[in-house]
């Protein structure tokens, strides 16, 4: 069997160029996305790079199975609001529309471009294009102007990857839609595109993915397509898309009900899902190759006006019960947020924090420029979310900074209000609560507190496969790790042994600390909790209560640190298992640093 | 016994579909009807197709197609052949060549393009003709279009449309032309733009520049 070629795309905003490099050999040591990314910021980004500045690099990754084990195309980046390794993922058909180009490793963007511009690449074809129309612009009406206009000029319906007012206007958090509804939400990979004057990326392809075997990869993919199994799942996904995960979490003590700060309330109950579904389902749409198809959007008319979009957990978790509102108010609250382009998960948790503050006197109508900002309050919500977008004033423009640069503003006493890890707000999975073991896991993590920071999710993410197509592949191949090996040779011509995919995915996970400790993330400084995870119990609804003990977390993260993420107690990447993966070169940075085990 | 052989015996042989494979088959003239709002736009039909004509996966190569738009919420539409009954076969008619050189095989029953008499991408007047675009053109494989022939390729009478099977949304059904004792499946003959005008109409009054801002 023959191997096949990866190709990225490189594009330098600032010099106007573009070329294509092969990656194969380093696709090989680390698959593609954010395993290939790693090495590209560790080697493009020099250390202590603004992530502002230029010299920042966006990597938009996909890798060897994306189309094949769901649609994902993962973003890399040195992230604005943490200043760490950066990740955002994203699903929809621009990730397969790349895979179409033959750009299988994704495309890398450099530099900042003197104008705003959109990237264009129809297959070999790939140029800077002005848009300055598009420049301010919402993001429903950037996506739907520029795909009808190349669907004129060129007769094709291009994948576009664009960002809205927060990423233009530098918010930390903003992120980059496709399809409207799928985001690249976390760590703000919009607004590292709003600082290369980067509006939009439209990608279209024409010339098919490379796969090495077809025959093989089909006989592969239709075990999986025609699977009783994969059938079973798609009755959960395809109904509740993920309408459906807020309620169980709320009354078992997982999300946050008033800032984090209340046990259950009443207000969880609003989080009706089948309301919302018998009253507003449009339709179930999905992403390419995947049967699962967990998009479930919402049409509502109202007197207020029409309504459009989905609720997903990330895109509500963090408002919802803890701002006082239900799906009622989601519904209007979501679509806006999408429109104007922040994470849904961050931002939700600064309002709700900014809404105790005001509460409690610490900020002022004043502040907000003259938004009264009650519990609950939709519309000053609303208000509020714009001026956080454009940076309108004292209070909003602190909040679009993130928390650790909020408190510079508000002062010492807003810290305790704060339901964040590591700058990041954790509104979600209540930390307290170890029943996923978030407490661990944010506390933990290199690139801020987020899902996704485990070993597991390195594999997963290098090999670009979507979390909610995955289940049905584990039950047919029996686990993640073969699932990606079979599917990774049939595609590239490879022979990778379950071994190989073990050692790719600690080196991936080795590599990725290592570029956040080389940003200044330590562990012994940064693995925290917030004071309230440890003075504040939470109680849920069927009365567990939860709170972390100091000596018991610091017990529980050194075996979390050795046993769940092969690090030393310290949660430094070991030496010997470095050099053993082939990472010895970043032992000469990190080990002036104190950083390495 | 090590991880890798006991997944490998964990995988289960493929089923031939979700089972519309085993529904009776249609008498006569037969379609694949698309329900376009049961699609959710995985595109697996347009793999089967693609594999089954030409031996890769790729989605540009098929007959079947599958756009994604947004009405403003994302949509996608699925456009096919519907080998129209003979009064209203467009393409045939239009075909400048005697006898045309696309036409309905009445022992197949499916329509056929003759790849040898078949002028090409010079003339493309039965593409234009059909109001779905559903005679296809693939620059990179042939300069002869393409239709649907219900993944009969040898033209043998042996129709098995591998798109129906493969789709696990039921949103593709394999139908007879005839319902109700007359021919009718011509009327589902829309080009996917026009499909997609008419959903959105459902989202009115919403729209592709606003998503939900009412502006307050």
């Amino acid at each position: 069997m023959s191997e096949i070629k990866f190709n990225l795309l490189e594009v330098d905003l600032t010099r106007e160029t573009s070329r294509v490099v092969d990656v194969t050999e380093d696709v090989k040591n680390y698959l593609g996305a954010r395993g290939l990314a790693n090495k590209l910021i560790w080697e493009m980004v020099p250390q202590g790079t603004d992530p502002l500045a230029p010299g920042n690099v966006l990597h938009v990754g996909i890798g060897p199975v994306t189309g094949l084990v769901g649609t994902k195309t993962i973003l890399s980046f040195k992230s604005p609001l943490t200043g760490w390794a950066g990740r955002s993922s994203v699903s929809g058909y621009f990730g397969e529309e790349m895979m179409k180009a033959q750009y299988n490793a994704g495309i890398l963007i450099k530099g900042r471009a003197r104008r705003p511009v959109y990237l264009y690449a129809y297959n070999d074809e790939v140029k800077i294009q002005d848009a300055s129309d598009l420049w301010g612009k919402w993001k429903q009406e950037t996506e739907f102007t520029l795909r009808d206009r190349l669907y004129k000029q060129t007769g094709e319906m291009f994948g576009v990857l664009c960002i809205g007012p927060a990423g233009e206007n530098l918010v930390r958090y903003a992120n980059a839609t496709t399809e409207f509804v799928h985001s690249a939400s976390k760590w703000g990979c919009g607004a590292v595109m709003g600082s290369k004057n980067l509006k939009a990326i439209a990608v279209r392809g024409t010339k098919g993915p490379l796969y090495a075997d077809h025959q093989k990869v089909w006989q592969l993919f239709k075990t999986y397509a025609t699977s009783p199994r994969t059938a079973f799942r798609k009755l959960d996904e395809s109904r509740w898309g993920h309408n459906a995960s807020v309620l169980p979490l709320l009354r078992h003590g997982l999300e946050g009900i008033k800032n984090n700060h209340l046990s259950y309330h009443e207000v969880a109950e609003r989080s009706n899902f089948l309301e919302h579904n018998l009253k507003y389902y449009a339709w179930t749409d999905g992403c390419p190759g995947c049967a699962a198809s967990c998009f479930v959007p919402y049409f509502k008319n109202s007197q207020r006006g029409a309504f459009g979009g989905e609720l997903r957990h990330d895109n509500m978790g963090g408002f919802n019960a803890n701002i006082m509102v239900g799906y009622e108010e989601m519904t209007e609250i979501a679509p806006l947020e999408g429109e104007l382009g922040m994470d849904g998960e961050e931002l939700g948790g600064l309002v709700a924090w900014a809404m105790d503050l005001y509460e409690h006197g610490i900020i002022t109508r004043e502040d907000l420029d003259g938004i009264e900002l009650k519990w609950g309050d939709v519309a000053a919500a609303c208000e509020l979310l714009k001026k956080i977008a454009y940076k309108q004033g004292r209070a909003p423009a602190a909040l679009a900074e993130g928390f650790r640069r909020a408190y510079q503003i508000f002062g010492e006493e807003s810290k305790w209000y704060a339901f964040e890890v590591h700058g990041c707000a954790a509104p979600t999975y209540d930390v307290r609560n170890k029943f996923f073991g978030t407490g661990l896991s944010y506390a933990t993590s290199h690139n801020g507190a987020r899902m996704g920071a485990g070993l597991d999710q390195l594999l997963r993410e290098a090999a670009t496969t979507c979390n909610f197509a995955i289940p049905a592949f584990i039950e047919i191949w029996g686990s993640a790790e073969e699932v990606v090996r079979v599917f990774t040779n049939a595609v590239s011509g490879w022979d990778l042994t379950i071994d190989d995919i073990k050692e790719i995915t600690l080196r991936n996970y080795y590599f990725n600390r290592c570029v956040s400790l080389r940003e200044g993330y330590h562990p012994a400084k940064d693995d925290n909790l917030p004071p309230r995870a440890f003075d504040e119990p939470i109680t849920d609804k069927y009365g567990k209560t939860w709170v972390w003990d100091k000596t018991e977390f610091e017990k529980e993260k050194k075996k979390f640190y050795v046993e769940k993420l092969k690090l030393t107690e310290a949660g430094l990447p070991p030496k010997e298992g470095l050099k053993r993966l082939g990472l010895d070169f970043v032992i000469p940075v990190l080990e002036p640093m104190g950083a390495i085990g | 016994m090590k991880q890798e052989e006991k997944a490998a015996q964990s995988v289960e042989p493929s089923a031939k579909g979700w089972g519309k494979e085993n529904y009776p088959f249609p008498e006569g003239a037969a379609y694949i009807e698309c329900d376009e709002l049961k699609c959710v736009g995985c595109g697996i039909c347009q793999m089967a197709c693609s594999m089954h004509h030409f031996g890769v996966i790729n989605k540009e190569l098929s007959r079947i197609q599958v756009r994604k738009y947004l009405l403003p919420l994302p949509k996608a539409v699925q456009v096919t052949c519907v080998q129209c009954p003979p009064q209203e076969r467009e393409c045939e008619k239009s075909c400048p060549l005697n006898p045309p050189a696309v036409y309905f095989d009445t022992s197949s029953l499916h329509m056929v393009i003759d790849q040898e008499r078949c002028l090409g991408k010079k003339c493309l007047i039965c593409q234009r003709a059909c109001s779905a675009k559903a005679i296809r053109i693939y620059s990179s494989v042939s300069p002869k279009p393409f239709v649907c022939d219900l993944c009969d390729t040898d033209n043998k009478g042996k129709r098995e449309p591998q798109c129906v099977n493969v789709c696990p949304y039921g949103a593709l059904a394999f139908k007879a032309v005839v319902r109700y004792g007359l021919p009718l499946s011509d009327i589902l003959r829309l080009h996917a733009d026009e499909k997609a005008e008419l959903i959105a109409r459902r989202l009115y009054p919403l729209t592709k520049e606003k998503m939900g801002n009412p502006g307050w």
